[in-house]
C-alpha cells in the first residue's frame, strides 16, 4: 500500500509515517498544503492522510482541488477539530473519513486499511486466490493453513497481486505500490522480490503461483 | 411598570378634555358678556324712558311716570325697579316695587348686579342726568331682576362642562381602539426578535415603521457583533483545540508507534522518549498561555503596586535572551533609560518577555534593537527586529490570538505571545503597537505615567519621567 501524509506537526508526522512503514506501507509525507497537493497529483495513492490547518494551503482546500480534478484517491482527515460543522464541512469537501487528534494509532491505521480497500479492486479484507488467503489486517499470508514467514516487502508486493488475480500487474505498478517516492526506481529489486516470495509459496506447498508474463509483468495464478 | 397603552389613553383623554374645556370656557365667556351687553342696554333704554318722563320746572323737578309706556315697572311677576332722586337726595319718586327698598341716592354706577326685594339677583344701573331746561341734575336707578340671564348662563356652563367631560371620553375611546394598531409593529417586532434563533442569529431587516428603524439598527448592529464575537470565539477555540490536540497526538503516536514496532536499542527508545519530552514542554508551555491569557481577559486579578526598576527588568529579561540571539543570528542593539516606573512588576516583565520572546523565535537574522526612551508624559520601549514575509496589513493580525505567519507555524509557538503582551499591557494601563515596514517588525510599547500605570495607582504616585 502506498500512502501519503500530510501533516505540518513534524513529530506527530514522523510518529505516522514510521507506524504505517512499520506495517509495511510505503509513505509520502510532507508538511505543506502545495508540496502535499503536489504529491497528490503526482503520485497514485491507495490513501491519504491530510491535516486541515496546514501552511501554504489548507487541508480543505486541498482536498477540493484533488476532488475538482477528479481525483478518486480516498482520504483521510485527521484533524484537532471535532464540531461537528467541521466533520460536516471535510465531509462533504470530498473527505471519506474523518478522524479527531489525537486518536490510536491502531485505528488510525485499520480505517487507512479500510480507505485502501475501498479504493482498490477487491473490497474483502482477507483476499483469497485458490489455496492463498492474503489476510490485509493481520497482514498475514497463508497457504490453506500454512502461514507464510514474509517480509514487510515481500507480503506488499504479495498484496498488490492478490487484488488483481489473474491479471497481469506490471513492475512498474507494483513498484508504485510498495516503494515511496525517495526509493531510486529499480525494477531489479521487483524481480528480486518476486523470486523470494516465489520461493516462500513454494515452500508453503504452492509452486508456479506467480507467473512471469515477459516484457509485461507477473500474473498471480487463480486455483 | 406604567404601560404605554394606559399612558397613551390617559394622556389623549386629558388633552381632549383641557382642550374641550377651554374652548366651552371660552364660549361661555363670550357668550355670558353679550348676553350682559343685551341685558345693560335694555336696561338703559328703561332708564332713558324713564329719564324722559322727567322734567325741569321752576319750583323744582317734575316726574312724570307713564305707566302705558313703561308696563315693565308695574307687571306682576317681575316688576322692574325704577326710582328717581334729586340733587339733595331727596326721593322723588319709586316705583312700586322699588318703594321702600331703595330710600337713599345711590351714586351713579355702571350697571352692576344687585339684590332685589324679592331676594333674587338683579342687574341695576344708576345715571345721573340733566332734565330739559334744567339746571340741576337728577339721579335715576333702574334695575331688573337677572334670574333669567344667571339661569341661561348656567345651563351654557353645564353644556360646556358636557362637552368636555365628553370630548375627553370619545378621545379615550378612540385612544384605545388606535393603541393596539398602533403597537402592532412593535408586537411584530418582539415576535421577531423571539423569533431569532439564537444559535444562528439574523438581521431583523425592515422595521415596519420609521420610528422604529433606529432600535431595529441598533439591535441588528448589536447581533451583527455578537456572530462576529461568537465566530471569533469559535475560532479560538478550534484554533485552541489545534494547539492542544496536535502535540498531543504527536506525543501519542510516537509513544505507540515505538511500543508496537520492533525492538530498539537504547538509543532509539531515548530519542522516542526525547520527543515526547519536547512535545509535552510545549504542550506545557501552549496550556501555560492559554491561562495566562484566560485569566487576562477575565481581569479577576488586580495587580499589585509598586515602585518598578523597569530598566532593570528589561536587562534581566534581555540576559537571559542574549546567547539565543546570538544563536539566531540577531545583532543585538540594547540602549535602555533609567525608569522607575509604579505598577505591577510581573506584568511588565511579562510585556518584556513576550515582546523578546516573539523578536527572538520569529525574527529574521539581522539587527535586533531594544530601545527603552523618555517620551513626553512616560516612557517608550521599542522592540524592532527584521522580518520576512509579513505585510504592513499583517500588522494588526499578530495580535490574533494563534495567529502566526505560515513560516513559523512549526517554530514551537503556538501564537499567543503577542496577543498576551497586548493583554498585559492593557492591564498595566499602556499601549502596545505593531508597524511593519521596509522588512523591520516594529513593536512599541508606550506607557504614560500621567495615567495610573495600574487602574488601583493613583497618578501622582508615579515619579516624574525624568531620568
Amino acid at each position: 500500500m502506498r500512502i501519503l501524509v500530510v501533516e505540518d506537526h513534524a513529530v506527530l508526522r514522523e510518529a505516522v509515517v514510521s507506524a504505517l512503514r512499520e506495517v509495511g506501507c510505503a509513505v509520502d509525507a510532507s508538511g505543506d498544503g502545495n508540496e502535499g497537493l503536489w504529491f497528490a497529483t503526482s503520485f497514485s495513492y491507495d490513501a491519504i492522510i491530510l491535516d486541515i490547518m496546514l501552511p501554504g494551503l489548507d487541508g480543505l482546500a486541498v482536498l477540493r482541488r484533488l476532488r475538482a480534478d477528479g481525483k478518486q484517491v480516498p482520504v483521510l482527515l485527521l484533524t484537532a477539530r471535532d464540531a461537528v460543522e467541521d466533520r460536516v464541512v471535510g465531509l462533504d469537501a470530498g473527505a471519506d473519513d474523518y478522524l479527531v487528534k489525537p486518536c490510536a494509532v491502531p485505528e488510525l491505521l485499520a480505517r487507512v486499511r479500510s480507505l485502501a480497500r475501498r479504493g482498490s479492486f477487491r473490497r474483502e479484507p482477507v483476499l483469497r486466490c485458490g489455496r492463498l488467503s492474503v489476510d490485509t489486517a493481520a497482514r498475514r499470508a497463508a497457504v490453506d493453513a500454512t502461514t507464510m514467514v514474509l517480509t514487510v516487502r515481500e507480503f506488499a508486493i504479495l498484496e498488490v497481486l492478490a487484488q488483481r488475480p489473474g491479471e497481469v500487474v506490471a513492475r512498474t505498478d507494483l513498484w508504485e505500490r510498495c516503494y515511496d517516492a525517495e526509493a531510486e526506481p529499480n525494477s531489479n529489486v521487483i524481480d528480486v522480490y518476486v523470486g523470494y516470495v516465489r520461493r516462500k509459496l513454494a515452500k508453503a506447498g504452492l509452486s508456479d503461483a506467480i507467473r512471469t508474463v515477459r516484457g509485461a509483468g507477473y500474473v498471480l495464478a487463480v486455483g | 411598570m406604567p404601560a404605554l397603552r394606559t399612558r397613551l389613553i390617559l394622556g389623549t383623554a386629558l388633552l381632549a378634555g383641557l382642550v374641550t374645556a377651554a374652548a366651552g370656557m371660552a364660549g361661555w365667556a363670550v357668550a355670558r358678556a353679550a348676553l350682559i351687553t343685551e341685558f345693560d342696554s335694555s336696561l338703559a333704554v328703561q332708564l332713558n324712558a324713564v329719564a324722559s318722563g322727567v322734567e325741569s320746572e321752576a319750583h323744582g323737578v317734575s316726574v312724570e311716570w307713564q305707566a302705558v309706556d313703561l308696563p315693565e315697572l308695574t307687571r306682576r311677576d317681575h316688576p322692574d325697579l325704577a326710582a328717581v332722586w334729586d340733587v339733595d337726595g331727596t326721593l322723588l319718586v319709586a316705583s312700586p316695587a322699588a318703594a321702600g327698598h331703595w330710600r337713599r341716592k345711590p351714586a351713579t354706577r355702571a350697571a352692576h348686579p344687585c339684590a332685589l326685594p324679592d331676594g333674587a339677583t338683579g342687574r341695576r344701573l344708576v345715571r345721573q342726568i340733566v332734565p330739559r331746561g334744567g339746571s340741576q341734575g337728577v339721579t335715576i336707578a333702574v334695575a331688573r331682576d337677572a334670574s333669567g340671564l344667571e339661569h341661561r348662563l348656567g345651563v351654557l356652563a353645564w353644556v360646556a362642562g358636557m362637552a368636555a367631560v365628553g370630548g375627553a371620553l370619545l378621545a379615550a375611546a378612540g385612544m384605545a381602539l388606535a393603541v393596539p394598531r398602533l403597537l402592532r409593529p412593535l408586537a411584530q417586532l418582539a415576535g421577531r426578535i423571539e423569533a431569532i434563533d439564537p444559535a444562528r442569529p439574523t438581521p431583523l431587516g425592515a422595521a415596519g415603521l420609521v420610528e422604529l428603524e433606529p432600535a431595529v439598527r441598533t439591535l441588528d448592529d448589536l447581533v451583527k457583533r455578537l456572530v462576529a464575537v461568537r465566530e471569533r470565539e469559535r475560532g479560538f477555540v478550534a484554533d485552541a483545540a489545534h494547539e492542544l490536540r496536535t502535540p498531543l497526538a504527536a506525543v501519542r503516536a510516537t509513544l505507540e508507534a515505538a511500543t508496537a514496532g520492533g525492538r530498539r536499542d537504547e538509543g532509539g527508545w531515548r530519542a522516542v522518549v526525547a520527543t515526547a519530552q519536547s512535545e509535552v514542554i510545549r504542550l506545557q508551555r501552549t496550556v501555560e498561555d492559554l491561562l495566562t491569557l484566560a485569566r487576562l481577559e477575565a481581569a479577576s486579578t488586580p495587580g499589585t503596586c509598586a515602585p518598578v526598576d523597569f530598566t532593570g527588568v528589561i536587562r534581566q529579561r534581555w540576559d537571559l535572551c542574549a546567547t539565543r540571539a546570538v544563536e539566531r543570528g540577531l545583532t543585538a542593539e540594547v540602549d535602555l533609560a533609567e525608569a522607575e516606573i509604579v505598577g505591577d512588576e510581573g506584568r511588565l516583565d511579562g510585556i518584556v518577555r513576550n515582546l523578546l520572546e516573539n523578536a527572538l523565535a520569529h525574527g529574521a537574522p539581522g539587527r535586533l534593537e531594544v530601545i527603552l526612551t523618555a517620551i513626553s508624559g512616560g516612557w517608550r520601549l521599542c522592540v524592532a527586529n527584521p522580518c520576512v514575509g509579513l505585510t504592513v496589513a499583517d500588522a494588526t493580525r499578530v495580535f490574533e490570538r494563534f495567529w502566526r505567519a505560515d513560516a513559523a507555524r512549526s517554530a514551537g509557538h503556538a501564537g499567543l505571545g503577542l496577543a498576551i503582551a497586548r493583554r498585559l499591557a492593557e492591564a498595566v494601563g499602556g499601549s502596545l503597537t505593531v508597524e511593519i515596514a521596509d522588512d523591520r517588525f516594529i513593536a512599541t510599547l508606550d506607557l504614560l505615567v500621567h495615567r495610573p500605570i495600574m487602574p488601583s495607582c493613583p497618578a501622582s504616585e508615579n515619579p516624574s519621567t525624568a531620568s
